[in-house]
């Protein structure tokens, strides 16, 4: 019954909020992020009395943190729920640390500067009048060493298809492969600044970058 | 980005083991004596995740980028508990860096590796002195075992 009246009591102050009052600001967050029904209500006064013990500023700040972290959390998981990427992007994200605090945006601006130039290696090379696969052959092997290695399924499932029509010196189908490559290392390209901007969104807030845990 | 991380757990698994590196549990696995190794790639990022990777286990690294470098760099005296050789490099390739460095004397355990694992390749390379080839990318799965076998 508490907990029914807690709610009714919110979503009262909430139609009663007036727009751009301060106090009213970091009760609205609080409230557009409502306290499950299935939580007992001795949860929520102990959250209201955990709010009361901070500035309302930091409330808000936590508040905003702890959304840009969830939010960077569901889109990762969706990064790898689509098979854009695997768990060898959590492999990367491993590496990171005090000692090398920026690895993984170096490493995958370093597959993203060696991709384009693989990519455009190989269109030339399939655009000769007589193709050399041996060279498509060399240049699709780099590309997908270093796109399994970031963890860039998509892209690294295409190179193998690619080389299929690369072995039968297919050369139109490699050039309709390759397209579909391009696709996709655009689409993972974007994805990761993305991912990389909400990371970044994280830390200006003054908060901490989540990272997915491995497990064998 | 290089602020403090947070682990969590994702989609439903569990936390990571040490075999991960998992940092989270404070564990760190490492190896126990002193190793070194040379990771021979033409491909800038796979070098630099190589690296970072036995790095993180305590293994003191390097890397070049041709067999070429590889060999001159043994041949001035430099030694190597391993070698993690890529197959296609740009000039001699995987298994004929392998053969003149065997040539050389070298003890190390040599590791061929690639991007599209081709049975005739593992036979050259093993041929050539390697001791294991695999497919890419480099894993914890494969390197710890190798760490533990040359810690003993």
């Amino acid at each position: 019954m508490f907990h029914q009246l807690f709610h009714d009591v919110l979503e009262t102050v909430r139609c009663s909020l007036a727009d751009g009052d301060a106090d009213a600001l970091v009760l609205k967050k609080h409230i557009q992020n409502p306290i499950p029904k299935s939580q007992k209500p001795w949860d929520s006064a102990l959250l209201i009395q955990s709010i009361n013990s901070h500035s309302r500023e930091e409330q808000t700040v936590s508040m905003e943190v702890g959304q840009m972290q969830r939010r960077l959390i569901e889109y990762t998981k969706s990064l790898f729920m689509e098979g854009i990427l695997d768990d060898q992007f959590l492999q990367l994200q491993q590496l990171q640390d005090e000692s090398n605090p920026d690895f993984v945006v170096e490493v995958v601006s370093l597959f993203f500067q060696d991709a384009e130039k693989l990519l455009n290696d190989i269109t030339r090379a399939l655009d000769q009048q007589s193709v050399d696969f041996t060279k498509v052959d060399a240049h699709v092997h780099q590309l997908k060493g270093s796109s399994a290695s970031v963890g860039a399924q998509r892209v690294k499932n295409g190179c193998i298809a690619f080389r299929n029509f690369c072995e039968e010196q297919n050369v139109d189908g490699s050039l309709r492969c390759l397209q579909q490559i391009k696709q996709e290392y655009y689409h993972v390209k974007n994805k990761l600044e993305a991912l990389f901007r909400l990371e970044q969104q994280i830390v200006a807030a003054g908060g901490s970058v989540p990272m997915m845990e491995l497990s064998f | 980005m290089g602020a403090a991380v947070d682990h969590v757990t994702p989609m439903g698994m569990s936390g990571g083991s040490a075999e991960g590196n998992d940092k989270s549990e404070g564990q760190r696995f490492s190896c126990k004596s002193k190793l070194t190794a040379l990771v021979v790639d033409n491909g800038g990022v796979c070098r630099a995740i190589q690296t970072a990777l036995l790095r993180s286990y305590g293994v003191e690294t390097e890397a070049v980028e041709t067999g070429e470098a590889a060999v001159e760099l043994i041949a001035s005296g430099a030694t190597f508990s391993l070698i993690i050789i890529e197959m296609l490099l740009s000039f001699m390739n995987g298994p004929e860096t392998a053969k003149q460095i065997r040539a050389m004397g070298a003890q190390s355990k040599i590791l061929g590796i690639t991007a599209f694992f081709d049975e005739r390749d593992q036979q050259e390379f093993l041929a050539a002195g390697a001791d294991n080839f695999i497919e890419k990318p480099l894993s914890p799965e494969i390197v710890i075992p190798i760490i533990n076998e040359l810690d003993n």
